[in-house]
């Protein structure tokens, strides 16, 4: 029973040292040449234009609910004029980046995992390789690279609908004017409370792409070993993304102590 | 890759980043970033919590923010606050503008209030320092009641015999002190009302005054009027000088009982109490130096009418105070006493009226009183006559302070003395008050009776009445 | 032996050698103390049950995987001693065709072949599309530059993938199993483009199959793998009279037909 207890944290050691490894190497190729710009700009358009639909859709909804649960709190305190400002505040400074990484972690990570497992268990990575072609920059890297851009980009997304869904919410009860609402809602917002939120989900982008392209690039066994590193993907950047988060806001508590209230 | 998706992920990559400027931006505007600003500062003892980037709001409004907080290398010296405020409010801050650390709404941000300034003092300069109040925290107020408490326990451990008494008050004085702090807080404030409403008055005097200079000649003739006005005005200046007093420790007391309330209120009334003494004594220069023909005299009257009756409003106001609690030790210490109440030793204390001169006159009985058919004491027509006399001899000194009459009584029990002692001093301050207008609350009785005569009487006096004006 | 081989070796060139190369995955072993060598210029068959270990040797050849121990040496060089852009460069001049042809599925059949073309070379795009083109026709798929691998059935793929190894000019193609699931019509077919390549380009082939018909129609020499060891080696007269038990059956199992 010890025994395999130990050969299984051994294993899991290992391999989060191979994750480690080839995040390490994911991120030393992104400074060096070539730049795969064609691939890149692909993958953004894969990555982030078309989990756009997904992100405003989800911001408004996260926004509507986030809104009404607000409005039914504050307004037992009678300041229901903070709604906008604590909105933005919970958007902007958590649930955005965290609900946008963990969505992105659930249909990117799933496709990068299940796209270049499926790359690997057809040969298709080899055949790139044979080819004379460097898989991972070109597979690995790229989507790597992908992920950091369009993170923050979707982050922005997330925070705007989210503020927007918001509005309508609020618009419905207090029929409130667009102009005051974002006003105040950015009104209580510093600058440290909205760049460093949004700047930090460039880790989750990085989280997200080489956990996933690492479960692919190295998946084994057919079919079932795609479906594996496709599910793994998701189960394991999610987690991951949200641990990292607990550091990172740790981090950004310390670098600016303004945010933390 | 077809130029299209190029296109797309141009217009993805660029529309998300116009979309964070525009954030950027409304963040920025909402900090008054973009708008042209000056700097101030102020120092702190304690900051209670404020930071960098908190909210800086000139009387209110929403105007610039922190920008940095130098912390002090020593214990004694305070933090510096700096901040920014956009020029558009410049304007309202003043050299004497106050910052104030205030509490914003539900999340219990903490922002810098700058009161704006009095409008004769000139603009803070860019880069000056401005006046700073402390932020008003209640372990302060509790902790001077512990001092209080604490102190009254060292008395106690002296006076052990009167131990257990002492203990009830001072649980009487632990309980009630609470209370008392609440009670205060409208008598200060109907005070405040009524010598704003005399600072009203004589603003209007004096302007009318001002504005009337030419036709003074008229109001010189009136030799009445120009006694009345010089009379309300002397009193006003007395009125004046006795509430800047009051004012001053009222602030203090109330202070610490609601710090954004009332303060402001009182520090206003002083001030303008303290323009408003200026003024009118540049108005009775002005009425001494002046010459000309008459006109404003009906107006003058009916302002004058006017300030009588506020002051009346406001010695009413003076004497409900008196009988506070916590404003008693107060008034005492300035001589103050609510006659009514006050006792002989207290009387005797040097304490009372500490800082007066005393013109004291003496009478006997025999020469004041006549038996009647009952054989009860009443005052003779000799004694009338005597007690005019006295009265008049004591007018000469100045009518600033308050007037007693001490009941004198040597024959039987201690009670016995004290009864007739207050008998004799109520009968003649009853003539006084009635014969000479004196205002009651500026009279008292005092029956010493039960007591030695004062040590700086000779001759073994012992029946009789001794008038005392208490004078500055 | 034929002439023609004693020609190839006298000239003293050898294309590939293997020296003593194992390889193993995690406990599994796949390859066990093997050597042999193909001369330039020559069709080498290496047969063998389908898990023997046939494809491990193209992908060390091809540098995919290293050998644990033991050399692979290719065109005179160690393969596992190459550094990345070394390694990079011999690719250019190796063709492979992989048992599942490989193609990229998210690009079409024509952009497959073009893709070496388009990373290596910096000819116009008109070029490229009719090199490829060209490509295509001469493995018989003139009409399908457009179609999605997905669209293509297996044969097909398989000379796409073939079509896409012949886009660098190879002087080494490596093939892993040109006709399994095939027709005979179209394995057939293949075999005689493998057979046309190596005469008109002068290429050198490593063919990995279990069909010993086509092994018999395209090898030079061949060698016999089972269980990771090397059990015989020789040409095909040589193999047929292996004393090797297994050997011989595999090779007369497939005679009459």
């Amino acid at each position: 029973m010890l025994v395999r207890t130990v050969a299984a944290a051994e294993d899991a050691i290992e391999w989060f040292g191979g994750l480690s490894l080839f995040t390490g190497r994911a991120v030393r190729e992104l400074f060096r040449r070539p730049f795969e710009f064609t691939e890149v700009l692909k993958q953004v358009f894969e990555i982030g234009w078309r989990s756009a639909p997904l992100i405003i859709l989800s911001g408004l909804a996260v926004g509507a609910v986030l809104s009404m649960h607000t409005r039914s709190t504050l307004e037992r305190f009678g300041a229901v004029s903070m709604i906008p400002t604590a909105l933005a505040f919970a958007l902007v400074t958590e649930t955005g980046p965290l609900i946008t990484g963990l969505l992105v972690s659930g249909r990117v990570g799933a496709g990068i995992g299940a796209e270049l497992g499926g790359m690997r268990v057809t040969e298709q990575i080899d055949a790139l390789d044979s080819l004379a072609v460097d898989s991972f920059k070109y597979l690995v890297v790229t989507r790597v690279m992908a992920c950091i851009i369009a993170l923050p980009l979707l982050t922005v997304l997330m925070n705007l609908s989210g503020l927007l869904g918001g509005y309508l919410a609020e618009a419905v009860v207090s029929g409130a004017s667009f102009t005051f609402y974002f006003r105040s809602a950015f009104n209580g917002l510093a600058f440290s409370n909205y760049i460093p939120p949004t700047i930090k989900t460039v880790v989750f982008g990085l989280i997200i792409g080489s956990t996933s392209a690492y479960l692919g690039y190295n998946a084994t066994g057919g079919a079932e070993g795609v479906g594996r590193a496709s599910t793994q993907s998701v189960v394991l950047s999610s987690i991951f993304l949200i641990v990292c988060n607990v550091i990172l806001v740790k981090c950004i508590f310390f670098l600016f102590p303004g945010t933390a209230l | 890759m077809n130029r299209n998706k190029k296109l797309i992920v141009g217009i993805f990559v660029g529309g998300c980043l116009l979309l964070f400027g525009v954030g950027l931006f409304l963040i920025g505007d909402s900090q008054q970033l973009f708008t042209k600003s000056f700097t101030v500062y102020a120092d702190f003892a304690k900051i209670t919590g404020i930071q960098d980037g908190g909210k800086v709001r000139v009387a209110g409004m929403d105007a610039g923010t922190v920008t940095n907080i130098e912390v002090p290398s020593r214990p004694d010296t305070p933090f510096r606050v700096q901040f920014r405020i956009v020029e558009k409010l410049h304007p309202l801050v003043r050299q004497d503008s106050v910052a104030t650390i205030q509490t914003d709404g539900l999340l219990g941000n903490k922002y810098l209030q700058i009161d704006a300034g009095s409008p004769d003092s000139p603009l803070a300069r860019d880069n000056s320092k401005i006046a700073s109040k402390e932020p008003f925290e209640w372990s302060d107020i509790m902790d001077e009641i512990n001092g209080v408490v604490k102190e009254v326990n060292g008395v106690v451990a002296g006076v052990k015999d009167q131990l257990v008494s002492t203990l009830s008050q001072i649980e009487g004085t632990a309980q009630t002190t609470n209370l008392l702090i609440h009670d205060a807080a409208p008598n200060v404030k109907s005070i405040l009302a009524s010598a704003d409403k005399i600072g009203a008055n004589l603003r209007e005097i004096v302007s009318g005054i001002q504005e009337g200079q030419g036709t003074m000649g008229a109001l010189f003739k009136d030799k009445e009027m120009y006694s009345s006005v010089k009379r309300s005005i002397e009193k006003a200046e007395e009125t004046v000088g006795n509430i800047r007093d009051t004012s001053a420790s009222a602030k203090k007391i109330v202070g610490k009982v609601e710090v954004s309330d009332i303060v402001p209120e009182v520090e206003r009334t002083v001030k303008n109490l303290q323009q408003i003494t200026a003024r009118v004594k540049d108005a009775v220069d002005t009425f001494q130096s002046a010459a000309g023909e008459g006109g404003v005299a009906e107006n003058l009257q009916r302002t004058l009418a006017d300030a009588h009756e506020a002051m009346s409003d406001l010695s009413d106001d003076t004497e409900a105070l008196k009988h506070n609690f916590l404003f008693r030790g107060f008034f005492n210490s300035r001589g103050f006493y609510d006659l009514a109440a006050v006792t002989a030793p207290e009387y005797q204390s040097p304490a009372f009226a500490k800082g007066f001169k005393r013109e004291r006159v003496w009478m006997e009985s025999a020469n004041l009183f006549a038996r009647d058919a009952k054989g009860a004491e009443v005052l003779s027509v000799e004694g009338k006559a005597r007690l005019d006399e006295a009265m008049t001899a004591l007018l000469k000194f100045p009518r600033n302070g308050p007037l007693m009459v001490e009941g004198f009584a040597g024959e039987g029990t201690p009670s016995e003395r004290y009864l007739l002692g207050r008998a004799r001093a109520v009968r003649v301050e009853t003539y006084l008050v009635t014969r000479f207008h004196l205002r009651p609350a500026y009279v008292g009785v005092i029956s010493m009776g039960a007591e030695l005569p004062d040590k700086g009487i000779s001759g073994g006096f012992k029946e009789g009445v001794g008038i005392v004006s208490f004078y500055k | 032996m034929t002439e023609e081989l004693e020609a190839g070796r006298k000239s003293g060139k050898c294309a590939i050698e293997f020296a003593s190369v194992s390889k193993a995955f995690g406990s599994r072993v796949v390859l066990k103390d093997v050597s042999f060598s193909v001369a330039e210029g020559t069709t080498y068959v290496l047969l063998g049950r389908s898990g023997a270990g046939k494809s491990v040797t193209l992908k060390l050849i091809d540098g995919l995987l290293k050998a644990d121990s033991g050399t692979v040496t290719v065109n005179g060089e160690d393969i596992a001693a190459l550094e990345h852009r070394a390694l990079a460069q011999s690719r250019k001049r190796i063709g492979y065709l992989f048992q599942s042809a490989a193609l990229f599925d998210s690009i079409s059949v024509g952009e497959n072949v073009a893709f070496p073309l388009r990373r290596h070379t910096k000819k116009p795009d008109a070029e490229i599309r009719s090199q490829a083109q060209g490509l295509l026709e001469q493995v018989g798929l003139g009409k399908e530059y457009d179609s999605m691998p997905g669209d293509l059935s297996g044969g097909m793929r398989k000379r796409a993938g073939l079509a896409r190894a012949l886009a660098v000019e190879p002087s080494l193609l490596l093939v892993d199993e040109p006709s399994a699931g095939l027709d005979p019509v179209t394995s057939t077919e293949i075999d005689e483009l493998l057979i046309d390549i190596k005469t008109n380009r002068h290429a050198t082939l490593v063919v990995v199959t279990h069909n010993i018909q086509s092994a018999r129609r395209i090898a030079d020499r061949m060698a016999f793998i089972d269980e990771g060891r090397l059990l015989a080696e020789g040409t095909v007269k040589e193999l047929e009279h292996s004393e090797h038990e297994l050997v011989q059956a595999f090779m007369n199992s497939h005679m009459g037909g």
